[in-house]
């Protein structure tokens, strides 16, 4: 009976194909988690899916790029936006839905990189990390701590208005929610950004932002309609005290712009305490030579003197927490000013890094996000930089760098800032360093920088004389980043 | 009525053999586990720092953990002695003790008499030390220890007086 075979067969073969259509209508297949989130961290991306899936990494050559497929898995409706900075060695990051079920993510790499992939055992979240491996067998890091963030929409700003008398200006911002902001210092002289993440503009919100005002030169907003990342650049006419005010109850943020403290007056009047880093059997940093090695100490200590030497000139009242080669505790250097009621406290230091000729130019560094002295190291740092001919390293946060900051700094009362003047392991930098004539220099500029934070600068600046920046939020949003604290109830 | 009888019989098995179908094809889809490439052996990450342009870029290095060993040790043994470690040659770790959320880090005197100067280097010293750290979710604070002593700073520009979160 092979007819009655070949029609049996016909009936399951019909049985299959009918019944998978008719399966699949009557059971609508569940849906896929979706990717969620891709954050960057460091050199490590994250990636987040929305319940379990399997990540699978490979390399591609020409161009060089790491490519992750997570199965199975779809884009979600939202488009992502990547959070953090994407790591210098990666070019750009793509992903698409490469195929139904698989969601790929392509990293575009500049150069050869090692990388490591592993997943979370929840199978939400993978963890790439970017870098050279120290292993050859290098096995991939584990996930310890999952730091998942959902992303909330970004906030408006529906309205900003001055409120100015003539001691302060006031600029109040209307938000539809409360949001954290950060105030950080630009580069060049007497420029601050006051950084607003996750914030876009109302589209009521006026256009026109500038003010008279005698403190304020101009105010720039920079709106970014996707919501990642408005900012204002705000440009003082001289060194000024710029403070966030959040209100407890209403989503508002008031930037208040104030003469600094101790700027009053002369620098005559002025009494400044002046510290030379380390110094006696605490060298410093070490620059080496052929046949020789410069001490930071004796360079800190040859600055120092010429600061004093121009400062008395002056007529102002000096103190240095040492006078010759001796060792001076720590923490005693900022105890002597608290306990003369000195008016600034200026620390002299010259940096090193870990390589030599890796890091090149001139810092100065304030405490935390103390406005005033914010205001003093813009004020030393604009003129220093017009005078060393090195690379401008901005005046920065201490907690930039470290979170606890400077000892000196962070245990001085008065406006205080710490300078490093070069980089003595760099060897363009130590030839100034050990040159009389620099020494010279950057002994004028900071006694000029004092004067232009107590006097305010000689000639008002003209928009043809100050350099033209534009507002980069994103890109000046790096370490440099000073979090204005929130209240604490938000 | 022999020919009926045949052809009702196949009818029937063509039924049954329909219905077999049916239920073959309507079974949920089997997620089968699909090689990855993937494992998630136990390591660690230090973290190592450098310029780009003047701002501070963190590289993780993942380091494998051996079977029985204490991934904090590892971790921090390791950072002292990866290349690009900002730590002074010859660093070595003498303990490492987490009480309520304190890691108090003992390191062996290298740390301050090999220390080479800059707050950069010193900086860096603490934040790769306080990154590295970081992962443990037992550790809340770190302090810094040279042969058993508290230390208020390595190379007199940071402040170490006291514990330092590391998140
Ligand atoms: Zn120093």
């Amino acid at each position: 009976m092979p007819r009655a075979w070949r029609i049996l067969a016909w009936a399951f073969w019909l049985g299959v194909v009918g019944g998978r259509i008719l399966a699949q209508t009557a059971e609508p297949a569940p849906p896929l988690p979706t990717l969620q989130a891709l954050r960057w961290e460091e050199s490590v991306l994250y990636i987040v899916a929305s319940g379990k899936v399997t990540f699978h990494t490979f390399t591609l050559r020409e161009p060089l790029r790491v490519v992750v497929d997570i199965s199975p898995c779809s884009l979600p409706s939202e488009p992502i936006q990547p959070e953090g900075d994407t790591p210098t060695a990666v070019e750009r990051l793509r992903w698409a839905q490469f195929k139904e079920g698989v969601v790929r993510v392509v990293l575009d790499l500049r150069s050869d990189t090692q990388y490591a992939l592993s997943t979370d055992p929840s199978g939400e979240q993978a963890m790439l990390a970017l870098g050279s491996a120290p292993d050859p067998q290098g096995e991939p890091p584990r996930l310890v701590a999952p730091p998942a963030k959902p992303a909330a929409p970004p906030a408006e700003l529906i309205q900003m208005e001055w409120e100015s008398n003539e001691e302060e200006a006031r600029l109040r911002l209307r938000l539809s929610r409360k949001v954290a902001v950060r105030l950080q210092p630009h580069r060049e002289g007497y420029q601050t950004i006051l950084e607003l993440p996750q914030v876009k503009p109302s589209a009521a919100l006026p256009a026109d932002w500038n003010v008279k005002h005698p403190l304020i030169e101009e105010v720039q907003f920079s709106g970014d309609e996707k919501g990642v990342r408005s900012a204002l650049l705000i440009r003082t006419t001289r060194a000024a005290s710029l403070r966030v005010e959040y209100d407890k109850q209403q989503p508002v943020i008031t930037l208040a712009i104030n003469r600094p403290r101790n700027a009053h007056g002369k620098l005559s009047e002025k009494h400044i305490v002046i510290d030379p880093g380390h110094g006696g059997k605490s060298l410093g940093a070490v620059g080496r030579e052929k046949d020789s090695v410069v001490y930071e100490k004796d360079i800190n200590l040859a600055i120092a003197r010429r600061v004093r030497q121009l400062l008395l000139k002056e007529k102002a009242t000096v103190t240095m927490t040492r006078e010759d080669d001796s060792h001076v505790e720590l923490y005693a250097r900022p105890q002597l000013a608290n306990d003369l009621g000195a008016d600034f406290f200026i620390s002299i230091h010259c940096d090193s890094t870990p390589k030599p000729n890796s890091a090149s130019g001139t810092t100065t560094y304030f405490h935390a996000s103390d406005p005033d002295g914010r205001a003093l190291a813009q004020a030393i740092q604009k003129h220093l930089a017009a005078v060393t001919g090195l690379p401008n390293r901005g005046a920065r946060s201490d907690t930039a760098i470290y979170q606890s900051g400077f000892a000196v700094l962070r245990r001085s009362n008065m406006p205080a800032v710490l300078i490093e003047v070069a980089y003595i392991n760099h060897d363009v930098d130590r030839a100034k360093l050990k040159d009389p004539k620099f020494q010279q220099k950057v002994a004028e500029a900071i006694v000029a920088g004092l004067r232009a934070y107590v006097e305010g600068e000689r000639e008002a600046q003209t928009a043809q004389q100050r350099r033209e920046v534009e507002v980069r939020p994103a890109s000046d949003r790096r370490e440099e980043d000073i979090p204005v604290q929130m209240p604490e109830q938000l | 009525m022999k020919t009926v009888l045949r052809l009702l019989v196949v009818l029937l098995l063509a039924i049954l053999a329909f219905g077999g179908g049916y239920w073959y094809a309507s079974r949920r889809p089997q997620l089968a586990p699909r090689p990855t490439g993937v494992t998630t052996k136990p390591s660690v990450v230090v973290y190592v720092p450098r310029f780009v342009d003047t701002r501070t870029e963190w590289e993780a290095k993942p380091v494998p953990v051996g079977e029985g060993e204490d991934p904090l040790r590892v971790a921090l043994e390791h950072l002292l002695i990866t290349r690009d470690t900002p730590f002074p040659q010859g660093t070595r770790l003498l303990g490492v003790n987490v009480t309520e959320g304190v890691a108090e880090v003992n390191f062996s005197r290298e740390l301050i008499d090999n220390f080479p100067g800059g707050s950069t280097t010193e900086a860096w010293i603490v934040e790769s030390l306080r990154k590295t750290l970081a992962q443990f979710s037992d550790v809340e604070r770190a302090r810094i220890l040279v042969e058993g002593k508290p230390i208020d700073t390595i190379g007199e520009h940071i402040d170490l007086s006291q514990p330092v979160a590391v998140r």
